[in-house]
Protein backbone atom coordinates (compact mmCIF):
# COMPACT_ATOMS: atom_id res chain seq x y z
CA UNK A 1 0.00 0.00 0.00
CA UNK A 2 0.99 3.41 -1.49
CA UNK A 3 1.87 5.46 2.70
CA UNK A 4 1.40 8.65 0.80
CA UNK A 5 -2.82 7.52 -0.11
CA UNK A 6 -2.50 6.06 3.27
CA UNK A 7 -1.69 8.75 4.96
CA UNK A 8 -4.48 11.35 3.11
CA UNK A 9 -6.81 8.96 3.42
CA UNK A 10 -6.13 8.68 7.26
CA UNK A 11 -5.92 12.59 7.44
CA UNK A 12 -9.30 12.65 5.66
CA UNK A 13 -11.45 10.46 7.26
CA UNK A 14 -10.17 11.83 10.72
CA UNK A 15 -10.96 15.03 9.80
CA UNK A 16 -14.47 13.39 8.84
CA UNK A 17 -14.79 11.62 11.93
CA UNK A 18 -13.87 14.41 14.39
CA UNK A 19 -16.29 16.99 12.83
CA UNK A 20 -19.17 15.19 14.31
CA UNK A 21 -20.86 16.55 17.05
CA UNK A 22 -21.92 14.05 19.76
CA UNK A 23 -25.07 12.57 19.57
CA UNK A 24 -28.44 13.25 21.43
CA UNK A 25 -29.04 10.88 24.27
CA UNK A 26 -32.72 9.97 24.69
CA UNK A 27 -34.76 11.84 26.88
CA UNK A 28 -35.95 8.81 28.63
CA UNK A 29 -31.86 8.26 29.72
CA UNK A 30 -31.83 10.21 32.83
CA UNK A 31 -35.75 8.09 33.50
CA UNK A 32 -33.93 5.47 33.22
CA UNK A 33 -30.98 6.09 34.94
CA UNK A 34 -32.96 7.41 38.26
CA UNK A 35 -35.29 4.37 38.02
CA UNK A 36 -32.27 1.58 38.41
CA UNK A 37 -31.30 3.65 41.45
CA UNK A 38 -34.21 3.75 43.13
CA UNK A 39 -35.16 0.14 42.42
CA UNK A 40 -31.37 -0.92 43.75
CA UNK A 41 -31.74 1.49 46.73
CA UNK A 42 -34.56 -0.17 48.60
CA UNK A 43 -32.88 -3.52 47.87
CA UNK A 44 -30.93 -5.24 51.65
CA UNK A 45 -27.46 -4.18 51.60
CA UNK A 46 -26.78 -7.93 51.29
CA UNK A 47 -27.98 -8.03 47.69
CA UNK A 48 -27.17 -4.57 46.57
CA UNK A 49 -23.30 -4.90 44.52
CA UNK A 50 -19.70 -5.25 46.91
CA UNK A 51 -18.74 -1.45 47.11
CA UNK A 52 -22.43 -0.84 48.21
CA UNK A 53 -22.20 -2.93 51.67
CA UNK A 54 -21.57 -1.37 55.11
CA UNK A 55 -17.69 -1.72 55.36
CA UNK A 56 -17.86 -3.69 58.76
CA UNK A 57 -19.73 -6.67 56.44
CA UNK A 58 -17.03 -5.98 53.59
CA UNK A 59 -14.29 -6.24 56.23
CA UNK A 60 -15.95 -9.59 57.87
CA UNK A 61 -16.81 -10.94 54.03
CA UNK A 62 -13.29 -10.30 53.03
CA UNK A 63 -11.89 -12.39 56.35
CA UNK A 64 -14.60 -14.93 55.49
CA UNK A 65 -13.16 -15.81 52.19
CA UNK A 66 -9.95 -15.80 52.78
CA UNK A 67 -10.04 -18.05 55.95
CA UNK A 68 -12.11 -20.31 53.74
CA UNK A 69 -9.39 -20.14 51.01
CA UNK A 70 -6.83 -21.01 53.53
CA UNK A 71 -8.76 -24.06 54.88
CA UNK A 72 -9.02 -25.51 51.70
CA UNK A 73 -5.76 -24.71 51.01
CA UNK A 74 -4.18 -26.51 54.32
CA UNK A 75 -7.17 -29.16 54.10
CA UNK A 76 -5.50 -30.16 50.68
CA UNK A 77 -1.97 -29.97 51.54
CA UNK A 78 -3.02 -32.52 54.87
CA UNK A 79 -4.73 -34.74 52.59
CA UNK A 80 -2.08 -34.73 49.72
CA UNK A 81 0.85 -35.75 52.27
CA UNK A 82 -1.00 -37.02 55.27
CA UNK A 83 -1.28 -41.13 55.41
CA UNK A 84 -4.55 -40.73 55.11
CA UNK A 85 -4.02 -40.10 51.13
CA UNK A 86 -3.41 -43.51 49.84
CA UNK A 87 -6.73 -44.84 51.65
CA UNK A 88 -8.99 -42.09 49.96
CA UNK A 89 -7.34 -42.81 46.63
CA UNK A 90 -8.75 -46.30 47.32
CA UNK A 91 -11.98 -45.23 48.42
CA UNK A 92 -12.29 -43.16 45.28
CA UNK A 93 -11.21 -45.78 42.84
CA UNK A 94 -13.45 -47.57 44.45
CA UNK A 95 -16.70 -44.97 43.37
CA UNK A 96 -15.51 -45.44 39.83
CA UNK A 97 -15.16 -48.89 38.90
CA UNK A 98 -18.57 -49.38 38.19
CA UNK A 99 -17.32 -46.91 35.58
CA UNK A 100 -15.36 -49.45 33.57
CA UNK A 101 -17.79 -52.15 33.13
CA UNK A 102 -19.98 -49.21 31.47
CA UNK A 103 -16.57 -48.29 29.28
CA UNK A 104 -16.18 -52.34 28.00
CA UNK A 105 -20.13 -52.20 27.47
CA UNK A 106 -19.79 -49.10 25.12
CA UNK A 107 -16.75 -50.58 23.20
CA UNK A 108 -19.38 -53.54 22.61
CA UNK A 109 -21.91 -51.50 21.67
CA UNK A 110 -19.47 -49.82 19.16
CA UNK A 111 -17.78 -52.73 17.86
CA UNK A 112 -21.10 -54.50 16.84
CA UNK A 113 -22.31 -51.14 15.28
CA UNK A 114 -19.12 -50.44 13.26
CA UNK A 115 -19.52 -54.07 11.62
CA UNK A 116 -23.03 -53.43 11.26
CA UNK A 117 -22.59 -50.36 8.73
CA UNK A 118 -19.46 -52.30 6.96
CA UNK A 119 -22.34 -54.96 6.11
CA UNK A 120 -25.04 -52.07 4.99
CA UNK A 121 -22.50 -50.62 2.91
CA UNK A 122 -21.33 -47.54 1.68
CA UNK A 123 -24.38 -46.72 0.03
CA UNK A 124 -26.63 -47.07 2.88
CA UNK A 125 -24.06 -44.51 5.04
CA UNK A 126 -24.13 -41.91 2.54
CA UNK A 127 -27.75 -41.60 2.32
CA UNK A 128 -28.21 -41.40 6.10
CA UNK A 129 -25.36 -38.26 6.29
CA UNK A 130 -27.15 -37.17 3.62
CA UNK A 131 -30.21 -37.19 5.75
CA UNK A 132 -28.54 -35.22 8.42
CA UNK A 133 -27.17 -32.45 6.71
CA UNK A 134 -30.79 -32.18 5.50
CA UNK A 135 -32.12 -31.94 8.99
CA UNK A 136 -29.67 -29.56 9.85
CA UNK A 137 -29.93 -27.22 7.18
CA UNK A 138 -33.57 -27.26 7.18
CA UNK A 139 -33.23 -25.96 11.27
CA UNK A 140 -30.73 -23.60 10.17
CA UNK A 141 -33.35 -22.08 7.56
CA UNK A 142 -36.62 -22.29 9.77
CA UNK A 143 -33.94 -20.72 12.45
CA UNK A 144 -33.26 -17.75 10.43
CA UNK A 145 -36.47 -18.06 9.05
CA UNK A 146 -38.02 -17.31 12.95
CA UNK A 147 -35.34 -14.73 13.91
CA UNK A 148 -36.08 -12.52 10.19
CA UNK A 149 -39.90 -12.85 11.07
CA UNK A 150 -39.33 -11.89 15.50
CA UNK A 151 -37.07 -9.00 14.24
CA UNK A 152 -39.75 -7.39 11.61
CA UNK A 153 -42.43 -7.72 14.42
CA UNK A 154 -39.75 -6.08 16.80
CA UNK A 155 -39.26 -3.19 14.48
CA UNK A 156 -42.81 -2.95 13.19
CA UNK A 157 -44.00 -2.80 16.96
CA UNK A 158 -41.49 0.34 17.59
CA UNK A 159 -42.53 1.72 14.67
CA UNK A 160 -45.93 2.06 15.74
CA UNK A 161 -44.58 3.17 19.12
CA UNK B 1 -25.30 13.42 34.36
CA UNK B 2 -26.58 16.23 32.18
CA UNK B 3 -23.28 17.46 31.00
CA UNK B 4 -21.73 13.94 30.05
CA UNK B 5 -24.85 12.07 29.04
CA UNK B 6 -24.35 12.67 24.81
CA UNK B 7 -21.03 12.28 25.62
CA UNK B 8 -21.57 8.53 27.54
CA UNK B 9 -24.01 7.84 24.51
CA UNK B 10 -22.25 8.44 21.30
CA UNK B 11 -19.60 6.60 22.27
CA UNK B 12 -21.45 3.40 23.28
CA UNK B 13 -23.90 4.63 20.03
CA UNK B 14 -20.73 4.93 18.04
CA UNK B 15 -19.26 1.86 18.98
CA UNK B 16 -22.54 -0.47 18.90
CA UNK B 17 -24.31 1.26 16.06
CA UNK B 18 -27.38 0.19 17.64
CA UNK B 19 -29.45 2.27 19.72
CA UNK B 20 -31.10 0.13 22.31
CA UNK B 21 -27.76 -1.66 23.40
CA UNK B 22 -25.87 1.63 23.66
CA UNK B 23 -28.94 3.18 26.18
CA UNK B 24 -28.39 -0.21 27.99
CA UNK B 25 -24.48 0.63 28.00
CA UNK B 26 -24.99 4.27 28.68
CA UNK B 27 -27.55 3.36 31.63
CA UNK B 28 -24.74 1.12 33.03
CA UNK B 29 -22.13 3.87 32.72
CA UNK B 30 -24.33 6.14 35.08
CA UNK B 31 -25.12 3.62 37.69
CA UNK B 32 -21.08 2.46 38.30
CA UNK B 33 -20.71 6.29 38.26
CA UNK B 34 -23.29 6.57 40.74
CA UNK B 35 -21.97 3.91 42.63
CA UNK B 36 -18.56 5.89 42.50
CA UNK B 37 -20.38 9.37 43.23
CA UNK B 38 -17.97 10.54 45.79
CA UNK B 39 -14.67 9.99 43.99
CA UNK B 40 -16.41 11.70 40.95
CA UNK B 41 -18.11 14.34 41.84
CA UNK B 42 -15.57 16.90 42.20
CA UNK B 43 -12.98 15.12 39.99
CA UNK B 44 -12.01 17.28 37.09
CA UNK B 45 -11.26 13.52 35.02
CA UNK B 46 -14.67 12.67 35.99
CA UNK B 47 -15.58 12.74 31.65
CA UNK B 48 -12.19 10.98 31.27
CA UNK B 49 -13.53 8.15 33.60
CA UNK B 50 -17.02 7.87 32.01
CA UNK B 51 -15.55 7.70 28.47
CA UNK B 52 -13.17 4.82 29.43
CA UNK B 53 -16.14 2.94 31.26
CA UNK B 54 -18.49 3.56 28.32
CA UNK B 55 -16.31 2.43 25.96
CA UNK B 56 -14.71 -0.73 28.29
CA UNK B 57 -18.70 -1.24 28.83
CA UNK B 58 -19.58 -1.17 25.25
CA UNK B 59 -16.85 -3.85 24.36
CA UNK B 60 -17.41 -5.77 27.02
CA UNK B 61 -21.44 -5.95 25.25
CA UNK B 62 -19.74 -6.42 22.14
CA UNK B 63 -17.68 -9.59 23.03
CA UNK B 64 -20.59 -11.21 25.10
CA UNK B 65 -23.55 -10.89 23.48
CA UNK B 66 -22.63 -10.35 19.84
CA UNK B 67 -20.66 -13.86 19.36
CA UNK B 68 -23.99 -15.51 20.06
CA UNK B 69 -26.47 -13.81 17.26
CA UNK B 70 -22.96 -13.07 14.76
CA UNK B 71 -24.05 -16.28 12.69
CA UNK B 72 -27.59 -15.37 12.31
CA UNK B 73 -26.60 -11.59 12.05
CA UNK B 74 -23.97 -12.40 8.94
CA UNK B 75 -27.57 -14.47 7.02
CA UNK B 76 -29.41 -11.85 7.83
CA UNK B 77 -26.95 -9.36 6.54
CA UNK B 78 -29.57 -7.42 4.47
CA UNK B 79 -31.79 -6.68 7.95
CA UNK B 80 -28.88 -5.09 9.57
CA UNK B 81 -28.77 -1.63 7.31
CA UNK B 82 -32.50 -1.16 8.58
CA UNK B 83 -31.95 -1.50 12.12
CA UNK B 84 -31.81 2.67 13.42
CA UNK B 85 -33.10 3.93 10.21
CA UNK B 86 -32.81 7.88 10.30
CA UNK B 87 -32.54 7.63 14.36
CA UNK B 88 -29.37 9.44 14.58
CA UNK B 89 -30.54 13.46 16.32
CA UNK B 90 -27.56 15.83 16.21
CA UNK B 91 -28.19 18.56 19.03
CA UNK B 92 -30.09 21.32 17.17
CA UNK B 93 -28.09 24.03 16.06
CA UNK B 94 -28.47 27.74 17.05
CA UNK B 95 -28.69 29.05 13.41
CA UNK B 96 -30.40 26.31 11.35
CA UNK B 97 -29.83 27.90 8.33
CA UNK B 98 -26.37 28.06 8.17
CA UNK B 99 -25.57 24.61 9.86
CA UNK B 100 -27.63 22.66 7.69
CA UNK B 101 -25.15 21.61 5.18
CA UNK B 102 -23.07 20.64 8.14
CA UNK B 103 -25.99 19.10 9.71
CA UNK B 104 -26.45 16.80 6.76
CA UNK B 105 -23.12 15.89 6.21
CA UNK B 106 -22.54 14.84 9.52
CA UNK B 107 -25.51 12.62 9.18
CA UNK B 108 -24.04 11.13 6.19
CA UNK B 109 -20.97 10.60 8.08
CA UNK B 110 -22.88 8.96 11.00
CA UNK B 111 -25.03 6.38 9.04
CA UNK B 112 -21.72 5.88 6.99
CA UNK B 113 -19.93 5.07 10.60
CA UNK B 114 -22.80 3.03 11.52
CA UNK B 115 -23.30 0.78 8.13
CA UNK B 116 -19.37 -0.53 8.99
CA UNK B 117 -19.04 -3.88 9.83
CA UNK B 118 -18.09 -4.30 13.50
CA UNK B 119 -14.80 -5.42 12.44
CA UNK B 120 -13.90 -2.27 10.67
CA UNK B 121 -15.99 0.40 12.74
CA UNK B 122 -15.14 -0.20 16.22
CA UNK B 123 -11.25 -0.02 15.46
CA UNK B 124 -11.79 2.61 13.73
CA UNK B 125 -13.85 4.86 16.16
CA UNK B 126 -11.30 3.89 19.08
CA UNK B 127 -8.21 4.79 16.91
CA UNK B 128 -10.23 8.57 15.28
CA UNK B 129 -12.39 9.43 18.25
CA UNK B 130 -11.08 7.62 21.12
CA UNK B 131 -7.49 8.68 20.44
CA UNK B 132 -5.84 4.91 20.78
CA UNK B 133 -3.07 3.69 18.47
CA UNK B 134 -2.79 0.81 16.70
CA UNK B 135 -1.13 -1.50 19.38
CA UNK B 136 -3.40 -0.67 22.06
CA UNK B 137 -6.51 -1.80 20.29
CA UNK B 138 -4.79 -4.97 19.25
CA UNK B 139 -4.37 -5.31 23.11
CA UNK B 140 -7.90 -4.54 23.77
CA UNK B 141 -9.46 -6.34 21.24
CA UNK B 142 -7.42 -9.28 21.34
CA UNK B 143 -6.45 -9.41 17.96
CA UNK B 144 -2.99 -8.96 15.86
CA UNK B 145 -1.65 -5.40 15.26
CA UNK B 146 -1.59 -6.41 11.61
CA UNK B 147 -5.58 -7.23 11.47
CA UNK B 148 -5.63 -3.91 13.09
CA UNK B 149 -4.11 -2.29 11.09
CA UNK B 150 -5.83 -3.67 8.03
CA UNK B 151 -9.33 -3.57 9.31
CA UNK B 152 -8.96 -0.16 9.91
CA UNK B 153 -7.62 0.85 6.38
CA UNK B 154 -10.80 -1.37 4.88
CA UNK B 155 -12.86 0.74 7.01
CA UNK B 156 -11.72 3.65 6.13
CA UNK B 157 -11.76 2.67 2.27
CA UNK B 158 -15.06 2.09 2.57
CA UNK B 159 -16.21 5.65 4.37
CA UNK B 160 -14.13 7.19 1.57
CA UNK B 161 -15.99 5.82 -1.55
CA UNK B 162 -19.46 6.23 0.54
CA UNK B 163 -18.36 9.49 2.06
CA UNK B 164 -17.33 10.56 -2.23
CA UNK B 165 -13.68 11.84 -0.96
CA UNK B 166 -11.30 12.65 -3.26
CA UNK B 167 -7.95 11.60 -2.67
CA UNK B 168 -6.59 11.61 -5.82
CA UNK B 169 -5.71 8.43 -8.17
CA UNK B 170 -6.54 5.41 -6.30
CA UNK B 171 -3.94 3.75 -8.78
CA UNK B 172 -1.05 5.13 -6.23
CA UNK B 173 -2.32 2.09 -3.95
CA UNK B 174 -0.07 -0.73 -5.14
Amino acid sequence: MNSDYNQRLETEIDRELKKLPELTAPATLTARVMAQIEKRSVLPWYRQAWPAWPKPARVLALGAMLALFGGICFASWRLYHGPEAGLAVQTMAGWFSGLAVIWNALGVVAGAAILTLKKLGNVFLIVCLAIVAFNYFACVGLGTVAVRFALARTRRNQLQL
Amino acid sequence: MQNYQNMVFSTAMRLLARRAEAEDVAQEVFLKAYERFDQLRDNPSAGGWLKTVATNLSLNHLSRYRSRWSFFSELLGSDREHDEPGEIEFPAPDNVEENLNRNERCAVVEQALQKLAPAQRVPLVLYHLEGLSYEEIAAKLDVSLGKVKTDIFRGREVLRKKLQLELGAETDVA
